[in-house]
């Protein structure tokens, strides 16, 4: 549905040069919930830019449904490319009423459309955000979560082929933000529109997408399954971005088959999810707060080792911790039932499935 | 670019419009200083100008008493804009709100009809005050002197100060009231606190606007022309003026003359921006600053007088002086049975008159209208686009604010003059009134402007884009309609700089094309003072009008006109 070949933007600052997409190349079939994730200065909102037409690419093609919308000759201008995109600011024009926002869209097209359409179309459109009967008030009385679907309402009305959204539910507080994504999704996949999301909240990623690319620094690190990015970081750099995890420098002592034992300063740990380690290695491996296992009493079996309690929260869905092992660290996320304290002794083990060894 | 495109062909049209209006008039001056004839007229290279410019005592002299007199005016206007911002705005002195309003519609008065007022009150021979004095007896001949030095510089007070006050208003409304208020748990009274802490924070945002008012008052013609010609006091402007009338003209020491000055000013603009970079004060802090009001006490009383006694003497007296002034048979002479509305009658059945009130409308309105479409556009390009060129558009925007007005209108004239045939045409019409009225509001216009510009959110536009709006359409359905009130400003701004100029008209005017101004400074200096007070009413009342017609209705106008400082 839409494909990037080999796009590239650079900005002109004093002195640098500044590579903000360095030759990207990706694909977005067809109603696919596509996210770009990353930290600010990623490249990920000039990405959307470019594929909307605000930005024009330095090189590099964009094709969207079979045509082609930027290449070296030539440039669609964004108002022809038939694209529906929301904003982070939500852009909601404040001199008209919630009606006219929405049928702006409908008003400048080029098909003419009769009166009586633009008026099925938008209370359509109003209805699939759930903005019904506000047809009439001004746009800026809405609240914030109001403005924001009145801003997908105007985006989807003109029936786009793609939905772009850059960060839309950064502006909106923690409560609503949650709902909104729920209900963003159960959207996108009832319309089954391609859409392309911007954002650099990791946990909005994983919850929306089928498909999240990474970017860092002008590249895309990473193109996988929520799942896939989560649970096998590519880098450093995601598994640290995704989530938060647990480093553990050491060396690898032993590789049998999959499994490859690195010795690390808590003791030998093992790890079935590694990237082509050889023997003596210097490796880190990352290791998610959710999965090391954590006992009051010593367990059978030598798999576990020795840990002070340092500090602990009760977040009512689970207990937030730091153990310290020596001179590491862990922090370990863990079931709320578990009755410890600052001071404590407990047994810690990793496990290895979701000790991913990454190399140093 | 690989294809042609009509944002560049826009912006080169643009390019070439407002470089014709801007650098080509200061070309052509900086060309005719150094030749021995006006440009259009054969002649040769030569420095003669500039020889006689400097040979001619009077030139040298007319150069110096510009800047003692501008030194004097901005001293003097500053320190009382100081302590009026002070009492207005951080003191709890009484009827704060209409002293306010009074310093603020003294902006809009034009200065001579108030200097009309003046030669009536402080003339030696026929001055109210001075024949009221002469009648005490130990008083023997005139106290006063409006023909003077100090003369010019008293006349000049009442605006230059509330010219001031507006710009250094800001500055006092977003001071940090804990900066105060620590220097007094501290110890400090309130004397030592205004002198210790308040002044010498608000330093930087004074010295900057003063300096701007300093060259701004450089180009002063109107009191000068009244107050100084009769005692061969000149200055720049009137100097240049008296050069410019010369049967021939005199060019080429004109011109040196001008160049030499407009050396000085553009080396004053570079020491303003040098000083303000210099320091930085931030005295507004991030979040949740409160302007606090210093108590006065029984000071209170104290201030408000001060502040009446300003308002009485400064405004109130000329002004009404003017107005009784029309109404006699001559004015300042208490014959018995001195009133009469001859003068009234004269003047509003005079066709003249009406010919001259419709050219000032038609002059001002459309100046205003055209004014404030070309400034948005040249906003719009220097501040929302990330078009090439837009750097040269925004240096040539600013020319016009560091040229004296009689200045630019000599400029214009030639370039009207010597140009394109088109041109020609316009010339002696209102047409070129307009066009100068436009290049000489285009620095404050434009920036005006900006305020509201750089406001509007860009993903207002890109949203329209996204939805499939044209560029054009874009600017025609959202930011027009979000720039209106913005538009509305600029045009009462325009209307209220052009219906009062004269130093613009003055060069460019045929009895064709005569405005009320004209004519009230040829009804004064020619064979009837009284019916150009009358005139000077007229115009007074007319910016009072709409300055306060636009303000109930809510229209900010705190920019500023291009005015003497």
């Amino acid at each position: 549905m839409l494909t990037l070949d080999n796009l590239y933007k650079e900005f002109k600052t004093e002195g640098k040069d500044v590579r903000a997409v360095n030759h990207i190349s990706l694909n977005v079939p067809e109603g696919n919930f596509f996210t770009l994730l990353g930290p600010s200065g990623c490249g990920k909102t000039t990405t959307l830019r470019c594929i909307a037409g605000l930005e024009r690419p330095n090189s590099g093609k964009i094709i969207l449904d079979g045509v082609v919308v930027s290449n070296d000759d030539y440039f669609m201008p964004p108002d022809k490319r038939n694209i529906g995109m929301v904003f982070q600011s939500y852009a909601i024009w404040p001199h008209m009423d919630v009606f006219a926002n929405v049928a702006f869209p409908l008003k400048v097209s080029k098909t003419k459309y009769t009166n009586k359409d633009i008026g099925n179309r938008v209370m359509e459109a109003l209805h699939t955000v759930q903005l019904d009967g506000l047809e009439k008030r001004p746009a800026t009385w809405l609240s914030g979560g109001q403005q924001q679907r009145l801003a997908l309402a105007r985006a989807l009305v003109g029936h786009p082929k793609l939905l772009l959204l850059d960060e839309p539910l950064s502006n909106l507080d923690a409560i609503l933000r949650e709902d909104m994504r729920l209900e963003l999704r159960q959207m996108q996949q009832r319309l089954g529109i391609t859409t392309v999301y911007v954002t650099h909240d990791q946990l909005e990623a994983l919850a929306l997408s089928d498909t999240i690319a990474v970017m860092n620094g002008g590249v895309v690190e990473q193109l996988g399954s929520p799942k896939e990015i989560y649970q096998n970081p590519a880098s450093r750099f995601i598994a640290g971005f995704i989530g938060s995890t647990n480093w553990l420098e050491g060396k690898v002592v032993g590789v049998e088959g999959m499994v490859v034992h690195v010795d690390t300063n808590i003791g030998k740990a093992s790890s079935t999810m590694s990237y082509s380690c050889k023997y003596g290695d210097n490796v880190t491996l990352s290791i998610r707060p959710e999965a090391i296992l954590v006992e009051t009493s010593r367990p059978e079996g030598t798999r576990y080792c020795e840990a002070k309690v340092e500090s602990v929260m009760f977040l009512g869905e689970y207990i937030d911790c730091y153990l310290r092992i020596g001179e590491q660290v862990l922090r370990v996320k863990t079931h709320p039932q578990l009755q410890i304290k600052a001071g404590d002794k407990v047994y810690v083990r990793l496990l290895a499935d979701y000790c991913i060894a990454l190399p140093s | 670019m690989k294809f042609f495109s009509f944002r560049y062909l826009g912006m080169l049209i643009l390019l070439v419009t407002v470089g014709y209006l801007t650098i080509y008039p200061l070309g052509m001056i900086i060309y005719g200083s150094f030749r021995s004839a006006a440009p259009g007229l054969p002649g040769h290279f030569t420095l003669s100008g500039y020889i006689q410019a400097f040979s001619d005592h009077g030139i040298v002299k007319a150069l110096y008493n510009t800047f003692t007199l501008s030194i004097a005016r901005t001293l003097l206007s500053s320190i009382l804009a100081v302590f009026f911002c002070w009492i207005l705005i951080r003191t709890d002195t009484p009827f704060k709100g209409t002293l306010e309003v009074l310093m603020w519609i003294n902006f809009f008065i034009p200065i001579l009809p108030m200097t009309m007022g003046w030669i009536l009150l402080l003339d030696p021979s026929y001055g109210l005050i001075n024949q009221w004095l002469k009648k005490l007896p130990f008083i023997t001949g005139p106290v006063f002197n409006i023909y003077s030095y100090w003369g010019i510089v008293w006349a000049h007070m009442a605006f230059s100060t509330s010219v001031r006050v507006l710009m250094f208003a800001p500055a006092f409304r977003n001071m940090d009231a804990s900066l105060e208020e620590s220097a007094r748990m501290s110890g400090a009274n309130n004397i030592t606190t205004l002198i210790r802490i308040t002044f010498p924070l608000l330093m930087p945002a004074i010295v900057g606007s003063t300096i701007f008012g300093f060259i701004k008052s450089l180009e002063s013609f109107e009191v000068e022309l009244l107050l100084g010609i009769p005692i061969k006091f000149y200055v720049f402007s009137t100097k240049l003026y008296d050069l410019l009338r010369w049967e021939p003209p005199q060019y080429p020491p004109a011109m040196a003359m001008s160049v030499v000055f407009m050396v000085f000013i553009i080396g004053m603009v570079f020491l303003n921006r040098w000083i303000i970079q210099r320091r930085q004060y931030t005295t507004v802090s991030g979040k949740g600053y409160r302007t606090a009001v210093i108590k006065l006490g029984k000071w209170k009383y104290v201030t408000l007088a001060f502040v009446i006694l300003y308002a009485v003497v400064f405004l109130i007296l000329p002004a009404s002086m003017l107005v009784v002034g029309t109404f006699m048979k001559i004015s300042g002479m208490f014959l018995p049975n001195p009133y009469t509305l001859e003068h009234w009658k004269g003047v509003l059945s005079d066709p003249l008159f009406i010919r001259s009130t419709v050219n000032s409308l038609i002059v001002c309105i459309s100046a205003a209208l055209v004014g404030m479409t070309f400034y948005s556009f040249i906003s719009y390009i220097t501040v929302r686009t990330k078009l090439s060129g837009r750097g040269m558009l925004d240096f040539m925007s600013w020319l016009p604010w560091a040229v004296p007005g009689l200045l630019l209108a000599m400029g214009l004239l030639w370039v009207f003059l010597g140009g394109i045939p088109i041109f020609k045409m316009l010339y002696g019409t209102i047409y070129i009134l307009i066009i100068a009225m436009v290049v000489s509001q285009l620095p404050m216009g434009v920036r005006v402007m900006d305020g509201t510009m750089v406001q509007i959110n860009r993903e207002l536009e890109e949203s329209a884009r996204m939805s499939g709006a044209s560029w054009f359409t874009t600017f025609r359905k959202i930011m027009m309609p979000l720039l209106i009130p913005t538009y509305v400003s600029t045009a009462v701004i325009i209307f209220l700089g052009a219906i009062r100029d004269i130093a613009i008209v003055v060069l460019l005017y045929t009895p064709k094309s005569r405005v009320l101004s004209i004519l009230m400074l040829e009804h004064y200096i020619g064979m009837s003072p009284e019916k150009g007070m009358v005139v000077g009413v007229i115009i007074t009342l007319i910016c009072i009008v709409v300055a306060i017609t636009a303000r109930a209705v809510g229209i900010r106008l705190g920019g500023m006109s291009r005015a003497d400082g």
